[in-house]
């Protein structure tokens, strides 16, 4: 099947073509929700985020002078949309910090070791903690990688970077990713290697 | 074969998926090989599963495409109205766009390149038939040169012309070899610095140079700080450090004199002449050896050729402008010498060149020499003066003497003729 481009259909919109938009919106909620999760999204309003920000960028659609770059100029509306969104909902957002998980362990469960919920609970803190050490620009891209699952290919036409510059990115990403949760994983119990010694 | 290294940046594009075919096979066949690998690779992906299983939680399920058209807000027009006329959104391309962004950035970088550019490639050897001497020939090393008034060291070029006054110098690594007219060669070894005077005088300042002189129809002549050395066609070596000037003279004759005395010299001889004045003589066993160095820095053709037709060897009759007179003294005692010149039709506007008059014995030692004032031979009216000689033995005890007398600015021709020179004894 032949896709259109994101131009033709850009080119489309202007002409007054909602459909089309929705093909657009269709194509990019799944980039353009991780971005807005990444920037906005930890406790919540990731999706409002996202919408809001597919409402801005079809109001000031005729402003994109480059049609054929829309991907990337969607990133940099729903990284304002999502910096607009915190600022508006940062005093109710401290409000609401949440409290540290609270766990009902019982006898039986000590017994068999720590229970699954607490064990996803802290492992997704942990990949958190070690996703927020990485470089501030190495992050998005992981976040559309295993959050979305996205290609390179969409990847860098989202982020407007090469796929070569991704292809490094997300490399040098996994490599310290891998060190940095590797104890993480022997921890778990299901490694019995060690890491290899150069 | 892949290197364990290629297999370690690889890792994650072939998890993701988003290894070429080729290369993935290149990394499956390394790591079935490789314990390490296979360990790193193992341990990449309980990582990436472990990435994944966190973050799915917080994927995106939901299909918002019909939420967001429901509400779509109306599109903002103003911008484009307002836009519309910029020469940009008329010329949308993104070369052009870069171009533009990058304007202020190349312009003056452009600016810079064109103006050093222009300031090297200036021509500052232009070629002033009046003031040109010569030509490098050969340029060896980096070497520098420099005018006179002129601070500025620049780099020595090949078939650069050589004007007046200009200052050659070697470095550690480098030699020259210069052509002035005449001809004469000019070879510098390394760690020189010469001043070309003109095309028949240049001022060795330090290091070691190898003069060819071709005969032409006025002296050449090489100051140094400690000595004169005046030739006609001949090849020697000069070399001068901070205390003394060393000549050895490969063929031909070279007259070298100093304050007090002065020194023929001949194949094979050497003058060590140094700043206290003193000046000692020897000879050197294989002439032909002699500045062996020198033979070695080869012209350049071309530059040759140039040389050859912008500045012909002079073919003029060799016009020796010394004049040597041979007064048998026998064993008389003689206080002076009398000299008697003809007459000149530019008498009366007489430049009043002076001469110097050198005194050497039967076996050419030179015995005294004495500087005569161009004012003397103006004011004597009647064509003759008498010049004082010191009462000492060596002088007494000469049987003949040989009298020669150079003009002082040895770059003319002689301008009086001398017709009588005698001895006045006591």
């Amino acid at each position: 099947m032949h896709l259109e481009t994101d131009k033709d259909l850009v080119l489309r919109c202007l002409d007054g073509d909602t459909d089309a938009y929705g093909v657009l919106v269709g194509r990019y909620q799944a980039a353009v929700y991780a971005t807005a999760y990444y920037y906005a999204g930890r406790v919540g309003g990731a999706e409002d985020v996202a919408q809001e920000a597919f409402w801005a960028a079809y109001r000031s659609l005729p402003r994109l002078r480059e049609p054929e770059r829309f991907a990337s100029w969607l990133k940099e509306v729903t990284t304002r949309t999502a910096a607009n969104w915190l600022r508006r909902n940062a005093p109710r957002m401290r409000a609401e910090t949440p409290l540290p998980h609270r766990i009902q362990v019982s006898i039986e469960d000590l017994r068999q070791g720590p229970t699954k919920q607490l064990e996803t609970a802290e492992r997704y803190e942990q990949v958190q903690l070690a996703i927020d050490t990485l470089p501030e620009r190495y992050r998005l891209p992981v976040i559309l990688r295993y959050m979305q699952e996205l290609s390179y290919e969409e990847i860098s036409l989202f982020t407007g970077e090469s796929k070569e510059e991704i292809r490094g990115i997300l490399q040098r990403a996994g490599r310290q990713l891998r060190s940095l949760l590797a104890d993480l994983n022997e921890t778990q119990g299901d490694a019995q290697w060690h890491r290899a010694d150069k | 074969m892949a290197s364990c290294r290629q297999v370690d940046i690889w890792m994650q594009a072939y998890l993701d998926n988003e290894l070429r075919h080729a290369d993935k096979l290149v990394f499956e066949q390394h790591v079935a090989n490789c314990n390490p690998c296979a360990r790193q690779l193992n341990q990449h992906k309980q990582a990436s599963a472990l990435l994944y299983e966190s973050l799915r939680e917080k994927r995106l399920y939901m299909d918002f495409t019909s939420q967001v058209l429901g509400h779509l807000p109306e599109m903002d027009l103003t911008q484009t109205l307002a836009t519309e006329t910029t020469w940009r959104t008329k010329n949308p391309h993104r070369l052009t766009q870069l171009f533009f962004q990058w304007l202020p950035v190349f312009v003056p970088i452009l600016l810079l390149v064109f103006g050093l550019a222009l300031y090297y490639a200036w021509p500052n050897d232009e070629f002033h038939s009046e003031h040109v001497v010569g030509m490098v020939l050969q340029a060896d090393g980096p070497a520098h040169w420099s005018r006179e008034m002129d601070l500025m060291r620049r780099d020595v070029r090949l078939e650069q012309w050589i004007n007046q006054a200009d200052r050659f110098e070697t470095g550690a690594t480098s030699q020259l070899l210069l052509a002035l007219a005449g001809p004469t060669q000019v070879a510098m070894d390394q760690a020189s610095r010469i001043k070309i005077d003109d095309a028949r005088r240049i001022t060795v300042e330090s290091g070691r140079i190898w003069l060819d002189v071709g005969p032409e129809d006025r002296y050449f002549q090489v100051i140094t700080p400690s000595a004169r050395i005046i030739v006609f066609g001949t090849r020697f070596e000069v070399a001068v450090d901070l205390q003394e000037t060393v000549i050895t003279v490969a063929s031909g004759e070279v007259q070298v004199e100093n304050e007090h005395s002065f020194a023929v010299l001949r194949e094979g001889d050497r003058a060590r002449v140094t700043l206290q004045n003193s000046m000692e003589r020897d000879s050197v066993s294989r002439p032909e050896r002699i500045a062996r160095w020198a033979q070695e820095i080869q012209a350049n053709p071309d530059a040759e050729a140039v040389f050859a037709a912008t500045l012909p060897p002079r073919n003029g009759v060799v016009v020796n402008a010394e004049q040597v007179f041979v007064v048998d003294k026998r064993d008389h005692r003689i206080r002076a010498i009398r000299l008697r010149w003809e007459p000149t039709m530019q008498d009366a506007e007489n430049p009043g060149e002076g001469y110097h008059l050198y005194i050497a014995d039967d076996r050419m030692e030179p015995v005294y020499k004495h500087h005569l004032p161009g004012t003397l031979f103006r004011q004597a009216g009647n064509h003759s003066i008498e010049v004082d000689l010191p009462d000492n033995k060596i002088l007494q005890n000469a049987r003949i003497l040989h009298i020669k007398l150079i003009p002082e600015d040895i770059q003319r021709k002689t301008d009086l003729t001398f017709s009588e020179i005698a001895v006045i004894g006591y």
